[in-house]
């Protein structure tokens, strides 16, 4: 059952339209993660669960309470809504210590002094901090102040928290431990969480549910592998970090799902591809080619003449290309290169092979590992 | 960190003889000289009064002459219109001090934080207070709320039958009301930054944590700008305590003493400058600890979130009552503090006879006539206040741009005391200072000349202009003045082409702000004028015996003369709260 629903949500600031008929729902317990890069609305989705936001059109519901309802003019101040909240500049109270920023939800409540004392101090020991309960707040470490605002949105024991990019202030390292204990404390205290981030590992990491956000609306939502395995539009797939490259279909054939299709791209070489949906792309139509990174094999040339695609008839099983690295980063574990296949560039990412810039390789890649989309509606920027 | 002038002399000892020439011998001289010596000045102007006064409380003039003696101090204490004036002036500035803080955080958070129509305008509307005479204000609201004569109280007693006077503005509650109109600006100001640079999130916090809209300003936001509010409160406190000009409008009238009265009239024929000497040591002393006080304050408790970067404050969307609330609460402010007085003093200054109401028949210029081109005092007062202010500011100026020079570049360990010390009489009276000057140039050639209350204005007021110079002076990274002298130019040269340039518009707004201050001052002036040496606002108080019209017509001329230096000020873009 769904316990937090957003129906055709709409906010205007002035002219822009920051969030522009967002629908979803996110089941009890769960974890949904709003994705997107900064601007896309994500932040005042949030901001418009938590109250502190009011939506110009649509609905709210939690927990079975209809918490905004434009058309019936129902909005919930957001200390009705029962919520927490981490943001990302924690929001730790400067005047106040570590307990007495954690017991504020309980304080307000009118909850007695000894119960206080106790919930303050049992989430506070969840979260490592019971030695520094008596620090005033702001003298804590940036990874120690998020613990208190992680605390002070449990503590009450809210049954849905909201994370606004909790740990984009933290280094790399702290984030990686935060989310893992993170993942315990839901698991432990089951509270349904919405989650902002323009992290995708942190998104896919820790949601049931990831929605991607552009420009307002939704480009893509579902299960974290399937969001991931396939992007949905070409704008996934640049926010995943896809190379994307244009061009004009030659042929298309029908498969079991989808369509293989055949694209010549810009400059020259000739791909296939596979394109979902049930429409095949008409021969000569602008489209774009995605390919993941670690997908596209890359080897050392060995012999001179490598035998080109062309003479393989229908749907090969895997095609081989000529290029040249322009470009390798040594990334510890893996290896970046930049190879240049006549005049089009694409990004590979594989085991490290030592493998420099300016050398002759063949580039190895599967059809099924090339998405196809139509470009018209797709933006130009591919 | 290495100090730069051993830096930059190391660096010129490196250079090869023929490039060392270049550095000129004398500009090591002055570059050290010029900057010691605007700061010795302004402990001199500093020590000067302080030293008199004490010395004086301590000399009691017997049949033999003076001797060393408790008599002034004894002779105070015994006095019971010592304590009622010390009772009335610390009611007086509770009072001011607790109604000013209220309206000045009300106006502020208004402006800052909601979408009130029109609350650009409000902004600057909310700072003109500050910019106008508070003698001024006083009497215009003698001309608005005086009992039978006042316009307001006619027009209460004629539309609604009320007593003619109903509305108290004699007295101690009518001072308190006219000082909390003209110190909310000071409060308004001390809460507005930190209330726009708080981190929204702070509060957003505590709404989704359970508290309501009351419960997170009580328990988050006042609490973090109490800091802010504190020491705004402790500032309007003192200086609204101790100043002259409400109470001898509004207290003196009805006989009722308060510190700068009493102090006013020891001083007045048969003069005890004795015991005068002694009430100011009183009153400088509990001046100076509270000053020290708040500074300590504001040194312990500043909350890093509070002052951190700039977030962009959050806008609250109020209801169609919120509204109304909020600029009704706004046009009560402007109007009681600028509107109302305004229009008071132009209806006086265009009637031939005063009644309390305008009329067709009483309507005329001659007010203003007379006041500029046939009175002689009034044109000697306004020439003398011209002069007072332009000479004062440029001097007061010059002075802080050195000041400020030794505190942000000086020698390391000495910028903090002698910054301490420069900001000491920022917060004792006019009336105390002018006692000060008074007994200083009482048997010297100086005494009843301008020049005596040009220094003692400069004294006065200018910490202010080194405050203003010198925030601005901390955000000049000294390697564009090291660049220039490295480029070849002495000491002179790079302040005239790099540094003044750079601080031009504080110069400016704190050449503005001792113009402002000097046209209107009255407290120190009241005790130092002789015939001939008579101010504006002196001749204002000169004049109040006479004829209603003439006051309201110079009044209007030295409102003209503060709001043009408002208007010019505001062109300068200089935040007010540097100040």
């Amino acid at each position: 059952m769904a316990f937090v629903r957003v129906e055709r949500l709409r906010k205007l600031f002035g002219e822009l339209v920051a969030v522009d008929g967002v629908s979803f729902a996110v089941e009890v317990g769960h974890t949904l993660a709003l994705l997107g890069p900064s601007g896309c609305g994500k932040t005042t989705i949030l901001r418009c669960i938590a109250g502190l936001e009011t939506g110009d059109a649509g609905t709210i519901e939690i927990a079975g309470t209809m918490v905004f309802d434009h058309v019936a003019g129902v909005n919930l101040m957001p200390e009705r809504r029962g919520l927490g909240i981490v943001f990302q500049s924690y929001a730790v109270w400067p005047h106040m210590t570590v307990a007495e920023n954690v017991g504020f939800p309980l304080k307000v409540r009118r909850i007695s002094k000894a119960e206080i004392a106790a919930r303050t101090g049992r989430i506070l020991d969840m979260v490592g901090l019971a030695a520094v309960k008596d620090k005033p707040a702001t003298t804590l470490s940036g990874g120690q102040q998020q613990r208190v605002a992680l605390a002070r949105a449990l503590v009450h024991e809210p049954r849905l928290v909201l994370f606004d990019e909790p740990m984009s202030n933290l280094d790399a390292q702290l984030r990686a431990r935060m989310r893992m204990e993170l993942a315990v404390l839901q698991e432990q205290l089951g509270f349904t969480a919405i989650y902002v981030t323009h992290d995708q590992a942190e998104a896919f990491s820790l949601a049931e549910t990831v929605v991607v956000m552009n420009n307002g609306r939704i480009e893509a939502a579902g299960d974290p592998r399937s969001v991931f395995a396939r992007p949905q539009t070409p704008f996934v797939a640049e926010f995943l970090g896809l190379n994307i490259n244009r061009g004009r279909v030659v042929t298309a054939l029908p498969r079991r799902e989808g369509f293989d299709v055949e694209v010549a791209l810009a400059d020259g070489f000739r791909i296939w591809g596979v394109q979902s949906g049930d429409k095949p792309a008409v021969p000569g139509a602008s489209v774009l080619a995605c390919t993941r990174k670690e997908h596209i094999g890359v080897a050392k040339r060995i012999d001179t003449a490598a035998p080109q695609h062309a003479d393989v008839v229908g749907v090969p099983n895997e095609q081989h290309f000529v290029g040249v690295t322009r470009a390798a980063s040594f990334l510890g574990l893996e290896e970046e290169y930049v190879v240049a296949i006549d005049g089009v560039r694409l990004g590979a990412i594989r085991r490290p092979c030592g493998l420099r810039a300016g050398e002759h390789v063949t580039v190895t890649i599967r059809p099924e590992d090339v998405i196809v989309f139509v470009a018209e509606n797709a933006g130009e920027g591919g | 960190m290495v100090d730069e002038v051993n830096a930059r002399s190391g660096f010129v000892a490196r250079l090869p003889d023929r490039m060392r020439s270049h550095v000129r011998p004398v500009s090591r001289y002055v570059e050290i000289a010029l900057p010691a010596t605007s700061v010795l000045i302004g402990m001199a102007l500093i020590a000067g009064p302080f030293l008199a006064t004490v010395i004086r409380s301590a000399l009691y003039w017997d049949a033999s002459g003076p001797a060393l003696s408790r008599q002034n101090f004894t002779g105070l204490f015994a006095d019971p219109r010592f304590y009622q004036a010390a009772g009335n002036t610390i009611i007086c500035g509770i009072g001011a001090t607790l109604v000013s803080c209220m309206l000045g955080f009300g106006l502020a958070w208004v402006v800052s934080r909601t979408d009130m129509p029109g609350r650009r305008w409000f902004e600057v509307f909310n700072l003109v207070p500050f910019f106008l005479s508070p003698y001024v204000g006083a009497i215009s609201w003698v001309y608005l709320a005086a009992p039978h004569s006042g316009i307001v109280s006619r027009l209460l007693a004629d539309t609604f039958g009320l007593p003619p006077d109903l509305i108290p503005i004699y007295g101690i509650g009518g001072a308190t009301w006219v000082l909390s109109l003209f110190y909310t600006p000071y409060v308004y100001l001390f809460v507005i930054a930190p209330m726009r640079q708080m981190d929204p999130a702070l509060e957003d916090a505590a709404r989704v944590h359970g508290a309501g809209f009351w419960t997170t300003l009580r328990l988050i936001t006042i609490p973090l700008l109490f800091p802010a509010l504190f020491s705004a409160a402790l500032i309007v406190f003192v200086t609204s305590a101790g100043l002259f000009d409400v109470p001898l409008a509004l207290a003196s009238p009805r006989g009722i003493r308060t510190m700068p009265t009493e102090i006013f009239q020891l001083v007045q024929y048969p003069s005890d400058l004795g015991r005068a000497a002694a009430f100011g040591v009183v009153v400088m002393a509990v001046t100076i600890l509270l000053t020290v006080l708040q500074r300590r304050y504001i040194d312990r408790r500043r909350f890093e979130t509070v002052t951190g970067k700039g977030y962009r404050p959050r806008i609250i969307a109020l209801r169609a009552g919120g509204r109304a609330a909020a600029l009704a609460f706004e046009i009560i402010y402007v109007g009681c503090a600028v509107v109302l007085p305004v229009i008071a003093l132009l209806m006086v200054s265009l009637s031939s006879i005063w009644t309390g109401t305008l009329s067709y028949a009483t309507l005329t210029l001659r007010n203003f006539e007379y006041v500029i081109f046939n009175y002689s005092l009034t044109q000697q007062a306004i020439l003398n206040s011209l002069f007072l202010a332009v000479a004062g500011a440029t001097l007061g100026v010059i002075m802080s741009v050195l000041q400020a020079y030794y505190v942000n570049r000086g020698p390391r360990q000495r910028r903090a005391p002698v910054d301490a010390i420069l900001s000491l009489p920022v917060g004792i009276p006019g009336i105390i200072l002018g006692l000060g000057f008074l007994i200083l140039a009482i048997r010297t050639p100086l005494y009843s000349t301008l020049a005596i209350i040009l220094i003692a204005y400069v004294a006065r007021f200018f910490p202010f202009a080194t405050r203003t110079v010198s925030s601005m002076l901390l955000a000049i990274n000294p390697e564009l003045e090291q660049s220039a002298r490295a480029s070849g130019a002495g000491w002179l040269q790079t302040m005239r082409y790099v540094l003044v340039p750079l601080l031009m518009p504080a110069i400016v707004a704190a050449w503005l702000m001792l113009f402002v201050i000097f046209i209107r001052e009255l407290g120190a002036t009241i005790l130092l004028y002789a015939q001939g040496t008579e101010t504006i606002s002196v001749a204002l108080v000169v004049l109040s015996e006479r004829s209603f019209g003439y006051v309201a017509a110079l009044a209007v001329i030295q409102l003209m003369l503060l709001l043009t230096a408002f208007s010019l000020f505001r062109a300068t873009r200089v935040s007010l709260i540097q100040a």
